[in-house]
């Protein structure tokens, strides 16, 4: 079995992952059949029998179920104990509970609490809550973070947000005990450090880097050096070595005695560095590679790290839809397969090139899955902070933990470099260097993009391996032109797509021509009302950055041929310096009053609209029917630009926020106006959507974009009821999250991100 | 898996090379073993594969290429290994002890080889014989377990008609005594002659002198050891 391990576990995640498990029993059976036929080894039986359980036992161990509960009914009882370590916000505590009935993990949201009872919430304690069970919120808007399905890959169905007073917890488990440590230690080195520096230490040794700031993470981010600040292999692997040198060459400890005190102090550690996947798996690897050498086994560390996954799956098969671990186990994984290639190499310097160079080759399809980017340029980041932090600031902040007993004055010199030179430093540097000016963005990957991908990497690694540069060079040379084909794609697509994204209450509208002919805006949404729930705290251009980027990203846009901003309301125009400074924009418009930061519209070119001007953008014409050149108007809303085309056949109005006193204006001008798909002025206000003007134009689709339970009550109940009225479809971004109107040349058809 | 020589037990590598092979590989000898069985590289004498320091031909090859009667009979010989005292004890106990299952030591370096120097040649492999009563000693003729490592036809075309050893004679003694073998039947089309050793190259002379006269068009030799 030796040597295998890797292909149980293969199995096991396929098993567990994949819906048809019919049909990979039945290519497994084939697979034996075919063997019997060849008969060549016949010890691999055991092989065999294992691999075949594996399949049947992983297909049924599958958690991926919906809830038992009944959501959305008041008064529900739940009794269960506390399962994870709670997280303080300002505004609640977070944890995770398991029902002691059902076994099910919810989520709990604890608001209104008071400090001082905070302390019955501890790990493993036993709760009684009294509240309505909900189910958490899907993603709204494509491309964008989806909380549902993000709590649902960690097992957890439903939510339930309670006041303290419903919620009573007692006891504590075992584990709490190391968790009440790790505050105390936190507390102490908190008052020992500056803030900066001890937001380092609590980062890199305690795995919480949620007060580093949040501009530092991004940029991390799109360097592709994130892996530095959470707590991965690498940190898990420098402290281990630094120990064992402590040990070993300070203290004068055996070898034995050493390795007997790592086994002990890793698991500890484990718990204390917030047991996220990657920092488990490196050290459950560690535990087994110290047990095998003191027990002279001897093993593969393909096995190792297989068998490693095996039991992490068993114990949690939640844990193969976590980011982390799949992060985690896929570096590690072909860092172990590429042994051979990282010996030849010539000197530490290219060893640790190939490193990263493997690590970001083999993570590029999970990467583009979730952030829709790769970072061409961060081998090069890589190999300046993966030293750095390797070597100076991760033994510097383990040495500030180690000495925070000890006088001030030998942890002053830490304090000063980690203050007054680490933070500027890396500051200084990243200001220089935006990282996302260097992105490359593809977009949303396929499946089978991903299968080709992994197949020609494969290949490439083979040839890499048996040092056939020329082959290896024509892989990878395939590899960047399967990406290009990738981002090209658009270019070869014949629909063209409207996009209202759900930005809460506000606008945001997003025209793609087919075939890439042009990617046209109007307005961008800032943030009035949050439409997450998932969090309080409000961070700049939230809107921006978790809505409308991801979005043009997973479409692989950076370039807007035109921005509209109709008029200058925050939730229209809020977000445009954003968008300015983030993507390529080409053309910007607005109405003659509205003014324009100058150093914003440089590389764009600037044009006021006023009515009667005609865009045509790649053969398809927007009319802007308002507002007038030379006339007055009283409120900002009323001086909207107000745009008419033809899209898949279907004409569209977009109203911005005018009211019924300007429709009325339009019908005077344009008395033939007729209209297929009217974008409803003012979030459905009921000052806006006359009857007269909608019997006058007659559309089929109204589209109201608004935010959920906004305090303006829109959309009103007289406008909603003056489009049924009219037996209008009403298509509702609070209701139905984006809506998307997909087209070709004579036709167009509505979907929305909620069915 | 166990190694064949030393018994520890081997542990495979698994890379990018092989991790997709699911039936795994058959490994028979460990790394450090592996490591210690020098295969020939590097500059050697393009007609008897002895190591030296250019790829000019060695003082012995000269005389055999002008030699009245073995000039042009034998066109070169390629070996796999050269000879070192853990080869001379592997020989002890694969030839002289009769551990026969020893030769898989040799399977992947001798298959390497032959694909390098003869792939494209398609022979037929006529093994040296081993007299009667030396065959019955051993109980297998090594050259033709040699000769079965390698997928491909065997002819054993010569039969031994003296019963004296090689390896007790001296160079001069070996190069004036008569021809050793005899044919048993007519070949034909390119032949390689298989051996264990290479030492002087007068067994191999004499086999290839035969094998030209039975017909053969072209005649090389493929030896396991170069001593």
């Amino acid at each position: 079995m030796k040597g295998k391990w890797h292909w149980i576990f293969i199995l096991s995640l396929f098993s567990l992952w994949n819906e048809s498990q019919i049909v990979w029993l039945g290519l497994w059976f084939l697979l034996i059949l075919f063997y019997i036929h060849q008969r060549r080894k016949p010890k691999s039986w055991l092989f065999f029998i294992l691999s075949s359980a594996s399949i049947l036992f992983f297909s049924h161990y599958s958690s991926f179920e919906d809830t038992h509960y009944e959501v959305n009914k008041e008064n529900t009882f739940i009794e269960g104990e506390i399962r994870s370590n709670p997280e303080i916000h300002p505004t609640h505590i977070t944890f995770t509970l398991n029902d002691s009935l059902t076994k099910e993990k919810i989520l709990i949201n604890v608001y209104d609490y008071n400090e001082r009872y905070t302390d019955s919430f501890q790990y493993g304690a036993s709760c009684q809550i009294t509240g309505t069970l909900t189910t958490p919120i899907p993603a709204r808007n494509p491309g964008a973070f989806d909380y549902q399905s993000y709590l649902q890959s960690m097992g957890i169905f439903v939510q339930m947000n309670v006041k303290e007073t419903d919620i009573e917890c007692t006891g504590q488990g075992w584990i709490a005990f190391p968790l009440n440590i790790k505050q105390q230690i936190l507390t102490s080195l908190e008052l020992r450090y500056e803030s900066s520096s001890y937001n380092w230490i609590k980062a890199l040794i305690f795995g919480d880097k949620s007060q580093l700031s949040a501009h530092l993470i991004t940029d991390f981010q799109h360097w592709n050096l994130s892996h530095l600040l959470a707590i991965s292999g690498l940190h898990v692997g420098l402290i281990i070595l630094f120990l064992y040198l402590l040990c070993t060459r300070v203290f004068q400890m055996s070898v034995e005695r050493t390795k007997y005190l790592l086994l002990i102090l890793l698991p500890i550690y484990a718990i204390l560095a917030n047991g996220a996947p990657p920092v488990l798996r490196a050290v459950f690897m560690a535990e087994v590679l110290f047990l095998s050498s003191l027990f002279k086994w001897r093993w593969s560390l393909i096995d190792v790290i297989s068998v490693t996954g095996i039991f992490f799956i068993i114990l949690d098969p939640t844990l193969i839809t976590q980011l982390s671990f799949q992060f985690s186990f896929l570096v590690t994984f072909s860092l172990i397969l590429s042994s051979k290639i990282l010996v030849m190499t010539p000197s530490f310097l290219w060893g640790s090139l190939y490193v990263s160079f493997i690590s970001q080759m083999v993570l590029i399809p999970l990467q583009l899955l979730h952030f829709y980017y790769v970072s061409p340029l961060s081998l090069l980041a890589n190999l300046l902070f993966v030293p750095y932090f390797s070597f100076i600031v991760i033994p510097i902040t383990l040495i500030a933990v180690l000495l925070s007993w000890t006088p001030t004055l030998l942890t002053l010199p830490i304090d000063f470099f980690l203050t007054n030179i680490h933070e500027p430093f890396l500051n200084t540097l990243l200001s220089f260097a935006n990282g996302q000016k260097f992105l490359w963005v593809i977009g949303e990957i396929s499946l089978l993009t991903i299968g080709v991908y992994y197949a020609l990497f494969y290949v490439f690694m083979k040839q890499l391996e048996g040092n056939r540069r020329k082959p290896a060079l024509v892989f990878a040379s395939l590899l960047v032109l399967l990406l290009l084909a990738e981002q090209l794609k658009p270019y070869f697509n014949p629909h063209g797509q409207v996009t209202m994204l759900d930005v809460g209450q506000g606008d945001t509208i997003v025209i793609e021509l087919p075939k890439r002919k042009g990617i046209i805006m109007i307005d961008a949404a800032a943030e009035v009302t949050l439409p997450f729930d998932d969090e309080t705290e409000v961070e700049e251009n939230a809107t921006a950055k978790r809505i409308i980027q991801p979005f043009l990203w997973s479409k692989g846009i950076t370039k807007i041929d035109h921005l509209i901003i109709t008029h200058a309301d925050q939730d229209h125009a809020g977000s445009y310096p954003f968008i300015m400074e983030q993507f390529d924009v080409k053309n910007l418009y607005t109405h003659r009053d509205m003014k324009i930061d100058k150093k914003l519209s440089t590389s764009a070119q600037y044009q006021p609209l006023s009515e009667g001007m005609k865009l045509n953008i790649a053969g398809t014409s927007f009319y802007v029917l308002h507002p007038k050149q030379e006339y007055e108007y009283q409120s900002e809303n009323n001086k909207s630009i107000v745009l008419l085309t033809r899209l898949g056949n279907q004409s569209f109005l977009f109203t911005g926020d005018i009211d019924s006193e300007i429709e009325h204006k339009l019908m005077e001008r344009y008395p033939k106006l007729q209209v297929d798909i009217l974008k409803v002025a003012h979030h459905g206000s009921e000052f806006s959507t006359s009857e007269r003007f909608l019997k006058s134009t007659r559309p089929k689709h109204a589209l109201i974009s608004v935010g959920r339970n906004n305090i303006y009550g829109h959309p009103a109940y007289e406008a909603i009821t003056r489009l049924q009225q009219q037996q209008i479809n009403i298509h509702r971004t609070d209701k139905h999250g984006a809506i998307i109107y997909i087209f070709t040349a004579n036709q167009g058809t509505f979907s929305h991100m909620y069915p | 898996m166990h190694c064949l020589w030393c018994h520890n037990e081997i542990i495979p590598e698994i890379t990018w090379r092989n991790f997709l092979n699911i039936f795994g590989e058959n490994i028979v000898i460990c790394d450090s073993c592996k490591q210690k069985l020098t295969c020939i590289v590097g500059p050697a004498c393009p007609r008897c594969s002895r190591s030296s320091k250019n790829e000019l031909l060695c003082g012995d090859c000269k005389q055999w290429s002008t030699h009245p009667t073995f000039a042009g009979v034998l066109s070169k010989n390629v070996s796999v290994f050269s000879y070192s005292p853990f080869m001379k004890e592997i020989m002890n106990k694969w030839k002289y002890r009769g551990d026969y299952v020893l030769v898989n030591l040799f399977k992947a370096g001798v298959q390497k080889r032959f694909k390098e120097d003869f792939g494209k040649l398609n022979p037929t492999l006529v093994p040296i014989p081993l007299s009667a009563t030396r065959q019955q000693e051993r109980g297998f003729n090594q050259a033709e377990a040699i000769a079965q490592l390698l997928d491909l036809p065997i002819d054993d075309a010569l039969t031994r008609v003296t019963n004296e050893k090689q390896a007790k004679k001296s160079r001069q003694q070996r190069l004036q005594s008569n021809n050793p073998f005899q044919l048993k039947n007519e070949v034909q089309g390119p032949i390689l002659v298989i051996d264990d050793l290479y030492t002087t190259g007068a067994t191999l002379h004499w086999a290839a002198y035969l094998l030209k006269r039975g017909g053969a068009t072209t005649i090389d030799s493929f030896t396991l050891i170069r001593s």
